[in-house]
Formats: structure tokens, C-alpha cells, sequence
């Protein structure tokens, strides 16, 4: 089973990746950080244009190479896939406690808690936390030190 | 000089040449759901708790309405990329919330236009980031699924990617769903 990690980006994108040991993971943020710092492309730049599409798709194959690559801000670390470090199954003292929040004389709305009950759910936030914090429920094992970064591109 | 189709022989139709395929397919299990779920409650055919959003090695017109993600490369099957060597390749979230999460879902916008018209909900945009060449390499589209394991789950739809793109270190690939109905 592959650690993982949720990478937070300073535009606020979040990314989860796979990796087996730090290094793996380091590299990628070296490198990436580094393009960010020195204006270059996050995108692939090797790429074949599609010929079987509709030509206003395959256009658009040119300017998403462009796309440029992000400082990272944060880095969270994971045992496995944050998505699966959240049970699917909801505790019945937590749908007690739903139902009597939203009981009004004795009954309350089936269709706020069913959305209730999904939100419970969720692997991610059903709430914003704010765009350079965790989206998942899942706690993190901890943080990776970015010292490690060469900020040299930045003026 | 104007010619009316309809009295002009088959060979002779313009669409018959360079024909291109569409970018965009909605799988069986799609329609299953909307059918068995929103029509008839069912319990077994039911939304997952967060939609995952997936890269493919395979081209959008490769697969049929009852494609399977599999490992095993045949017929019309979809492969996922970097289901051999991740290299950092992860399955990325949308959550099943409208404009609250960190990334869910946007309001839907509804385009009244006769034919093409109808209601689309876009996405927040999803980053896939790289660690070194996946295997198999070369996205070409890309599907939304369920659960996290690679090459498994339900696939619900998919759409082409502009270009055959090969990852290396340092690379991220974005992704921003729509889905259209009607």
C-alpha cells in the first residue's frame, strides 16, 4: 500500500498523490517548485496532438502545455488515500444527535436528513475550510518540512 | 449550386470523409443511476460518498456505454493510466456538494437553445501530480469513477483530453468536469 499525500498549492489547488518513500515525494516537489519559482510550465510538455477529435478540442492541446507551475505551500501526509481514511458508515449516536438538532415538535424534514447523512459521509469538508487548508475529514500524520525548497528563482 | 442532400447518393454525402469522434461518452452505470436511483430510490445502485476524477490511456472513441475499468486490456475496455507504476498518479476528489467545499460542484447553468441547449455543472478544477513516468504512460482522456483502488470501480462518464500527454517528474495535469444533461 502507498503512503500518500494531500499537496496544498499556493493558488489554494490541492493535489493528492501516491509515493512509497520521501524522496519519491520530495523530488516531485523539488521540481515542481523549482519551475514554479523560475516561470516555467507545470504542464507536460511532451505531448502528441490528437487527430481523431473535433478540431476545437484538439486546439486547445498547445495552450494547456502553458499552463504554469505553482509554489507549494503545504504538504500533508497520509497513510493511504485521504478519500479511504474516512468510514463510509455514519455512528448511530451521530444520526441521534442529527435528528433531535433538527426535530421540530416531534419530526423533522426526511430530505435535510438524508443531505445530513451524506454530508456525514463525505470524505472531504462538505464546508469550505478555507483554500490552503486540508479539504479532507481524514487527520493527517503529519507535515512534511518544506525547508528543503530552494526559493533561488524568487526575486 | 445548391444541392439538396436527400436526392444526392450516399458516396456523395460530405460527412462521409473525414469524420471525427465525439469527445464525450456516458457509461451504462450513469444512466443506471439515474434511472434506478433517482427514479425508484434504489439502495443498491446508489451515488458514491465523493465522485473521483481519473486519467485513461484509452480514447474516448475506443469505448462503448458498457465499458469496464480493467486491467485486462481487451475489447473495449478502459485502462487507467499509471495503474502498473503510479509515479505519484492518485484518484482526485469532487466532493458531492454544491458551491461549499473545497472542491465540489458549481451551481448548474441552464441554455435554453433549441437542440443543444439544456443544464450543464461544471466542476472545480482537480491537479494530478507526477513523480516520475507512469506506466502505462499517455493520458487521452479522462473518466469520472469511485473508490480510490486503480483500475477498479464503477465508471460513470469520460471525455477525450486535447492531446496524447506523457508524464515525467514534476509534472501536474489538470482537469475541470462538466456535465451536461439534456
Amino acid at each position: 500500500m502507498s503512503k500518500h499525500a494531500e499537496i496544498i498549492f499556493e493558488t489554494g489547488a490541492h493535489s493528492v498523490v501516491s509515493y512509497d518513500d520521501v524522496a519519491e515525494l520530495e523530488r516531485f516537489l523539488s521540481e515542481h517548485h523549482r519551475r514554479a519559482t523560475t516561470g516555467e510550465y507545470g504542464a507536460a510538455q511532451d505531448y502528441v496532438p490528437r487527430t481523431d477529435i473535433e478540431p476545437e478540442l484538439a486546439a486547445q492541446a498547445d495552450r494547456n502545455a502553458t499552463r504554469p507551475a505553482e509554489r507549494i505551500h503545504k504538504v500533508l501526509l497520509y497513510s493511504d488515500h485521504p478519500s479511504d481514511l474516512h468510514s463510509d458508515t455514519v455512528d448511530v449516536d451521530t444520526a441521534k444527535n442529527l435528528i433531535d438538532g433538527m426535530a421540530v415538535g416531534g419530526e423533522f424534514d426526511s430530505e435535510q436528513l438524508v443531505q445530513a447523512l451524506r454530508d456525514e459521509r463525505s470524505p472531504t469538508f462538505p464546508q469550505d475550510q478555507g483554500r490552503l487548508h486540508s479539504t479532507y475529514k481524514a487527520q493527517e500524520d503529519g507535515e512534511l518540512d518544506l525547508s528543503f525548497l530552494s526559493d533561488e528563482g524568487d526575486e | 449550386m445548391y444541392e439538396h442532400l436527400h436526392h444526392a447518393p450516399c458516396a456523395a454525402l460530405p460527412f462521409e470523409g473525414d469524420r471525427v469522434h465525439y469527445a464525450t461518452i456516458v457509461f451504462q452505470r450513469w444512466t443506471d443511476l439515474h434511472l434506478n436511483y433517482i427514479l425508484g430510490n434504489s439502495g443498491t445502485i446508489t451515488p458514491p460518498a465523493s465522485w473521483k476524477i481519473c486519467l485513461s490511456t484509452t480514447a474516448v472513441s475506443a469505448m462503448a456505454r458498457n465499458s469496464a475499468i480493467s486491467v485486462t486490456v481487451s475489447g473495449t475496455n478502459v485502462n487507467e493510466l499509471a495503474s502498473s507504476t503510479a509515479a505519484g498518479y492518485a484518484r482526485q476528489d469532487v466532493a458531492r456538494t454544491i458551491a461549499q467545499g473545497g472542491i465540489d460542484w458549481a451551481a448548474s447553468t441552464f441554455d435554453n437553445t433549441l437542440a443543444t441547449g439544456g443544464t450543464s455543472q461544471a466542476a472545480d478544477q482537480v491537479t494530478f501530480s507526477f513523480t516520475g513516468v507512469p506506466s502505462p504512460q499517455g493520458a487521452n482522456s479522462w473518466f469520472m469513477g469511485d473508490g480510490t483502488a486503480l483500475n477498479a470501480g464503477q465508471i460513470y462518464v469520460a471525455a477525450d483530453t486535447a492531446a496524447t500527454r506523457n508524464f515525467a517528474n514534476g509534472d501536474t495535469e489538470k482537469v475541470t468536469a462538466t456535465i451536461k444533461s439534456g
